[in-house]
C-alpha cells in the first residue's frame, strides 16, 4: 500500500512537469496546426540554458526566468525561419520539418554541450526528503511540481482571461475572423512557438534537476506525445490530465513491472499504452467518430 | 419516351427495408423502402439535401444505417464493407468526382479490374506467369470493352487531373464499368456537363443498361428531369428522408404532390452542377 | 510504363509490348550499361595478364562499327556498337575500396529507404519506425547464423546466411504487421505515433534489454570471421560486401518496381490517393495496408540481414530512432513516391556527409599548421576549441546538416531530387524540341 501511494504521488508530481511540456505541444497545435516532433529538443535546450546560467552563478529562479526569455526568443526565431513557409502544406511535410528541426537542434546541443550527464552543482534543492506522515518525498519532486503548477496556472489564465490569449485561440478557430479582429495570424503562430518553447524549456530545467541533464531528457520530452494523444490533440485540460496520467502510469510501471521486465519498462510503458489505447479508442478519450462525406 | 418492359424483369436485385440514417439528431433517411428489379434503370430524384447521396452510400456500404436492412440479390448485406459489396457486384460513381487524380486514365480503369484479378505480392513482385497474363488480359478487356464503348481512346495515357470535367465523369463511369457490376449506382452523372456531353452520357447509360454485353441494372440520381423521365423505368421521389412516390415515370409526373414540389420549377434543374 | 517516349513512327503491336520492361533499344542499352557498371565496372578489374580480354571486346566493337558503317543491317542499332567499348573500359578499371565502402553505405540506405518509400510514398502510411524492422532482420539473421544448429551440409554449402536473410525478412514482415494493425483504425498523426512506438518498444526495449543479452557477451554480438558466408565465398572484403549489396539492391528494386505495376501496387497507390474510392473499387483497405506493412517490413528485414555482412559486431545502437528518421529524410530529399527517389536521396545524403568529412580533415590539418602564427587572444582560443572539435564531434555536425537539408528541401524543393531528375531526362528525351 505504501509503495503504491508513493508511486502514485511521485507519478503525479512528475506528471505535472510532463503536463507543462504537453501544454506547450498543444498550444502549437491549437494555434498553428503544426504537429511538433521537436518537443524533446526544446526540452533539452531549456535544461541546458538554465544549467548554463546556473553554473555562471545566477540563482535558480532567476535562471529559470532567463530561460523563459531565451526560450521565447528562440521559439519566435524557429517559427520564423523554419515553419513560416509551410503553412497549409500536407501533414508529412510539416511534421518532417519539425523532425529536421529536431535533428538540427539535437546536433547543435550535442556539439555545444557534449553528451556527458551534467548535474546542477551545487544542487538546487536539498536532498533531505520531506516527511509527510509515512511518506517520504524528495523536495526536487515537490518543488518541481509546485513550479510547474504555477506556470500551468499562469499559461491557462493567459489563454482564458487575457485578450491576447483569447485572440490567439480565435485565430485557431477561424483565421479570417481573427484577421478582421486585427489579430495577425503570423504573429500568433510565432507567439505560440515562443510560449511552447518557454514551457518546454522550464519543463526541461525541472526534469534536469531530477536525474541530471543529458540527451535522454529529450526522450522524456517525447513522452508528451502519449500524453497529448490521451488528452486529445487540441485540448488544454486534456494535456494536463494526459501529462499527469502518463507520469502516474510510468511510476506505477516502474514500481510493479520492473520485477518482471527488468530494464527500461518505465520509458516504454507510455508508448505501449498509447498503441493499445489507439487500437481501442482511435479518436482519443473525448473524440468521436466522424463519418467522411463523399 | 419510356421503354418500360423492354429489358427489366420482375426479379428483385436490391431492396432497402425501412432504412434510417441519422447524423447526430439530423435524420437524413427516415424509413426508406426501395425495390430495384433486375435490368431496370431506377432513378432517385428530390431536392438538394433530400438524402439521395446518403441513400447511395447506404446501398454501397460507405454508411451503415442505424436501422433497417439492405438486401442485395436476396442476401442481407448490412454488415458488409464497401469492398465486399463491390466484389458482390455493386459499383458506383460519385457526385463530386473521386478519381485517382495523379494516375492515368488507363490506370484508373485498371483499378476497376482489381476484383477480377488475383495476383498477390509474390507473383506480382516476380512478374511471373499469372501476374503478367492477368495484366495483359485486363488491358485487352479495358481496350476492347470500355475504352471503345466510352470513346476515350485519345486520352488513355493522360493524367486524370489534367482532363476537363466532362471527360473525368466519363472516366469515372469507365472505372465503375470495369468492375463488370450487376448494379451500378450513378450519383448525378450529368451534373456539370454541357448539352452534347449530356447526350453522350445518357446514351452510354442506355447502352450499359440495354446491350446484351452489359445488361447492368442502374440506380440513377439526377436533377435533369428531361433525361430522368426519358430513360428510367421507375422513379423514386425522395424528400427530406421520406419517400413521396415510387413508380413509372408517367405515374410520377402525374402525382400532384410531385408536380407541386418539383416539376413546376423545371428550370431549377437544368443548369445545376 | 506508358510514359516512355517512343521514337517517331514506332508503335507497339500488342499490349504485352506496351508493358515490357524495356520498350526501346535505347532503354535496354541504358539498363544493361547501368548493370554492367554496377556489377563489373565498380568491383572488378582484370588482372594484368588478362587485359587482352578487354582488347578483344574493343576489337569486337570495331568490327561491329565497321559492319554498321558498311552494311548497316537494320537489326544492329548504334547502341550495340558502343556496348563492347563500354565493357572493355569497365573491365580494365575498378573503384578503390574506399569508394566501394561509400557505395555500400549508399546501397544500405537505399534498401532501407525503399521500404519507407513503399509505405510513405506509395501507400500514404507515414512511418517513423522503420529502423525497428531493419533491426529485427539483423538480429534474426545474426541469431540464426550464430546459434541455430544447421545441418553440416548447409554450412558447407554456405547456405546458412542466405537462408537467414529470407527468414529475417519474413519475421520482420510479421513484426511490422503487428505495429501496422492500428492503421486499420487510425490515420495520419496517430499512425505516426504507433510507428514511433514500434521503434522504442522493439529497439530500445526488447532488443537492447533482452535479445542483445543472449549469449551473455554484453551489448554487442560479435560475428567471428567466416560466419558470414554465401555459397563458397566468405564475405570479408569491401568488394564482396559491395557485390552483395549490388545484388540485393537490384533484386529489391526489380521486385518493388514489378509490384508497383501489378495489382497489389496499384491498389496501394489507390489507397494513398483516395481511400474511399479505393474501397468502393473492391479493395479491402485494411488487408492492403497490412500487406504494405508486410512488404516494407520484409524489405527492412532483408536490409538488416545484409547489414551483418558489413559489420563485425552487431549492436542495437546501429538502429537508433535517428536511422528511422534519416530514412524518411532520404525519401523526402530524393522525392516521395518514386523508386529513384530512394536511391537519389541516399546518394545525396551520403555524398554530402562524406564530402563534409573531406572538407573538415584538411581544414584541421591546415589549422594545425597555421595555429602558431596566429595572434594569441580570445579569437584564437575559440578556434583552438572549435577546430579540433569539428573533427571529434563530426557525428553531431552530420546530424545538424541532415536536419537543415531536410528543412531546406521541404521548403525550397518539395518535389525532391527525382523530380529534377525526371525534368532533366525529359529535357534530353525531347531535345531539341523541349515543348
Ligand atoms: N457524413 C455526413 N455527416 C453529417 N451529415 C451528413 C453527412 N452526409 C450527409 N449528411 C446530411 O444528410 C442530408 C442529406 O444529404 P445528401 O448529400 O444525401 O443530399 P442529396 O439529396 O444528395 O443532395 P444534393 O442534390 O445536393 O446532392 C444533408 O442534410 C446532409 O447535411
Ligand atoms: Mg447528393
Amino acid at each position: 500500500m505504501e509503495t503504491f501511494v508513493v508511486a502514485m504521488i511521485t507519478g503525479i508530481l512528475v506528471g505535472g512537469i510532463y503536463a507543462l511540456v504537453a501544454l506547450g505541444w498543444v498550444i502549437i497545435y491549437k494555434c498553428s496546426g503544426v504537429l511538433n516532433l521537436a518537443m524533446g529538443e526544446l526540452t533539452i535546450i531549456g535544461a541546458y540554458v538554465t544549467l548554463t546560467f546556473y553554473t555562471a552563478g545566477v540563482p535558480f529562479i532567476p535562471a529559470v526566468l532567463l530561460t523563459l526569455v531565451v526560450g521565447a526568443f528562440l521559439g519566435y526565431l524557429t517559427e520564423r525561419i523554419f515553419l513560416d513557409k509551410l503553412i497549409g502544406e500536407p501533414i508529412l511535410a510539416v511534421i518532417m520539418v519539425t523532425v529536421g528541426l529536431s535533428f538540427f537542434l539535437k546536433g547543435l546541443v550535442e556539439f555545444i554541450w557534449g553528451t556527458d550527464t551534467r548535474v546542477f552543482t551545487p544542487p538546487v534543492f536539498s536532498i533531505e526528503p520531506i516527511t509527510l506522515g509515512f511518506l517520504k518525498i524528495s523536495p526536487v519532486y515537490l518543488w518541481s511540481f509546485i513550479l510547474s503548477l504555477v506556470l500551468l496556472v499562469v499559461l491557462v489564465s493567459f489563454f482564458k482571461f487575457t485578450s491576447w490569449g483569447l485572440s490567439m485561440q480565435a485565430t485557431a478557430d477561424d483565421e479570417t475572423a481573427a484577421l478582421s479582429l486585427g489579430v495577425s495570424a503570423r504573429f500568433v503562430y510565432a507567439a505560440s512557438w515562443a510560449i511552447a518553447f518557454m514551457s518546454a524549456g522550464v519543463g526541461g530545467a525541472l526534469l534536469g534537476n531530477i536525474n541530471g541533464i543529458n540527451i535522454s531528457v529529450g526522450h522524456l520530452g517525447l513522452l508528451v506525445l502519449p500524453a497529448v494523444v490521451l488528452g486529445g490533440l487540441n485540448s488544454i485540460p486534456g494535456a494536463i490530465v494526459g501529462g499527469i496520467t502518463i507520469g502516474v502510469l510510468q511510476n506505477l510501471a516502474g514500481t510493479y513491472l520492473d520485477v518482471y521486465f527488468p530494464g527500461g519498462v518505465k520509458e516504454i510503458v507510455p508508448f505501449v499504452f498509447m498503441t493499445v489505447f489507439l487500437l481501442f479508442k482511435p479518436y482519443g478519450l473525448w473524440g468521436w467518430e466522424r463519418i467522411e462525406r463523399v | 419516351m419510356t421503354h418500360a418492359g423492354k429489358s427489366k424483369t420482375d426479379e428483385v436485385l436490391l431492396e432497402l427495408e425501412d432504412v434510417h440514417m441519422y447524423f447526430g439528431r439530423v435524420a437524413a433517411l427516415a424509413g426508406v423502402n426501395l425495390r430495384v428489379r433486375k435490368g431496370e434503370i431506377h432513378s432517385i430524384i428530390g431536392p438538394n439535401g433530400a438524402g439521395k447521396t446518403v441513400m447511395m452510400n447506404c446501398i454501397n456500404g460507405l454508411y451503415r444505417p442505424q436501422r433497417g436492412n439492405v438486401f442485395f440479390d436476396g442476401k442481407r448485406v448490412n454488415g458488409y464493407a464497401p469492398s465486399k459489396r463491390a466484389r458482390m457486384g455493386i459499383a458506383r460513381t460519385f457526385q463530386k468526382i473521386e478519381l485517382f487524380g495523379g494516375m492515368t486514365v488507363l490506370d484508373n480503369i485498371r483499378l476497376g479490374r482489381h476484383i477480377h484479378m488475383k495476383s498477390g505480392i509474390f507473383s506480382g513482385g516476380m512478374w511471373m506467369g499469372r501476374a503478367r497474363r492477368e495484366e495483359i488480359e485486363a488491358r485487352n478487356f479495358i481496350e476492347e470493352e470500355i475504352i471503345d464503348l466510352l470513346e476515350i481512346e485519345s486520352i488513355r495515357h493522360k493524367t486524370v487531373n489534367m482532363l476537363p470535367y466532362g471527360l473525368q465523369k466519363r472516366v469515372e463511369l469507365g472505372r465503375a464499368l470495369a468492375l463488370q457490376p450487376r448494379l451500378l449506382l450513378l450519383d448525378e452523372p450529368l451534373a456539370g456537363l454541357n448539352l452534347e456531353e449530356v447526350e453522350d452520357m445518357a446514351r452510354f447509360i442506355l447502352d450499359i443498361n440495354e446491350e446484351e454485353r452489359w445488361k447492368v441494372t442502374c440506380i440513377l440520381v439526377e436533377h435533369d428531369m428531361g433525361v430522368v423521365m426519358d430513360i428510367s423505368h421507375s422513379v423514386f421521389v425522395l424528400n427530406f428522408g421520406h419517400k413521396i412516390v415510387d413508380g413509372p415515370p408517367k405515374e410520377v409526373q402525374a402525382n400532384p404532390e410531385v408536380v407541386k414540389a418539383y416539376l413546376g420549377e423545371e428550370d431549377m434543374y437544368t443548369t445545376r452542377r | 510504363m506508358s510514359s516512355v517516349w517512343l521514337p517517331c513512327g514506332d508503335y507497339h503491336q500488342n499490349y504485352s509490348q506496351d508493358q515490357g520492361w524495356w520498350q526501346t533499344t535505347l532503354i535496354q542499352f541504358k539498363m544493361l550499361t547501368l548493370l554492367a557498371v554496377a556489377f563489373i565496372g565498380c568491383p572488378w578489374a582484370l588482372p594484368q595478364d588478362w587485359h587482352w580480354v578487354a582488347w578483344v571486346f574493343a576489337a569486337l566493337g570495331v568490327v561491329l562499327g565497321l559492319v554498321k558503317i558498311i552494311a548497316d543491317p537494320p537489326r544492329l542499332k548504334g547502341e550495340w556498337v558502343l556496348f563492347p567499348f563500354i565493357l572493355a573500359v569497365l573491365l580494365l578499371y575498378r573503384l578503390p575500396d574506399y569508394y566501394l565502402s561509400v557505395l555500400v553505405m549508399i546501397g544500405y540506405y537505399s534498401m532501407g529507404a525503399l521500404g519507407v518509400q513503399l509505405l510513405i510514398g506509395y501507400t500514404g502510411l507515414i512511418t517513423l519506425g522503420h529502423a525497428a524492422f531493419i533491426a529485427v532482420g539483423a538480429y534474426v539473421s545474426a541469431l540464426m547464423v550464430l546459434y541455430f544448429h544447421w545441418p553440416r551440409f548447409i554450412i558447407d554449402a554456405g547456405l546458412a546466411y542466405p537462408i537467414s536473410i529470407i527468414v529475417a525478412g519474413v519475421i520482420a514482415g510479421f513484426w511490422s504487421i503487428l505495429f501496422g494493425l492500428p492503421s486499420a483504425k487510425v490515420k495520419g498523426f496517430y499512425l505516426i505515433l504507433t510507428t514511433m512506438a514500434a521503434q522504442f518498444i522493439t529497439v530500445d526495449f526488447i532488443l537492447t534489454q533482452y535479445v542483445a543479452q543472449i549469449g551473455g557477451r554484453g551489448q554487442a554480438f560479435s560475428l567471428p570471421p567466416g560466419t558470414i558466408k554465401v555459397g563458397p565465398w566468405v564475405i570479408d572484403s569491401d568488394v564482396k560486401v559491395y557485390v552483395m549489396m549490388a545484388g540485393i539492391l537490384t533484386l529489391m528494386v526489380a521486385f518493388v518496381a514489378n509490384l508497383l505495376r501489378s495489382r497489389v501496387g496499384r491498389a496501394w497507390v489507390a489507397i494513398r490517393d483516395n481511400d474511399i474510392a479505393a474501397e468502393t473499387m473492391g479493395i479491402n483497405i485494411v488487408t492492403y495496408k497490412l500487406m504494405a506493412f508486410f512488404v516494407a517490413g520484409f524489405l527492412g528485414g532483408v536490409t538488416g540481414a545484409f547489414w551483418l555482412s558489413n559489420t563485425a559486431a552487431l549492436s542495437p545502437e546501429h538502429f537508433p530512432w535517428f536511422l528511422s528518421l534519416w530514412l524518411v529524410g532520404i525519401i523526402l530529399i530524393g522525392g516521395v513516391g518514386s523508386i529513384h527517389g530512394a536511391i537519389l536521396g541516399s546518394l545525396f545524403m551520403v555524398l554530402i556527409t562524406e564530402s563534409l568529412q573531406w572538407g573538415v580533415l584538411p581544414l584541421t590539418d591546415y589549422y594545425d599548421e597555421i595555429a602558431n602564427t596566429l595572434d594569441p587572444g580570445r579569437f584564437k582560443l575559440m578556434l583552438d576549441w572549435l577546430v579540433p572539435k569539428l573533427l571529434m564531434d563530426f557525428a553531431y555536425i552530420k546530424e545538424m546538416v541532415f536536419g537543415l537539408a531536410i528543412c531546406a528541401f521541404l521548403i525550397f524543393e518539395p518535389n525532391g531530387l527525382s523530380y529534377r531528375w525526371w525534368q532533366t531526362k525529359n529535357y534530353f528525351n525531347l531535345w531539341p524540341f523541349s515543348y
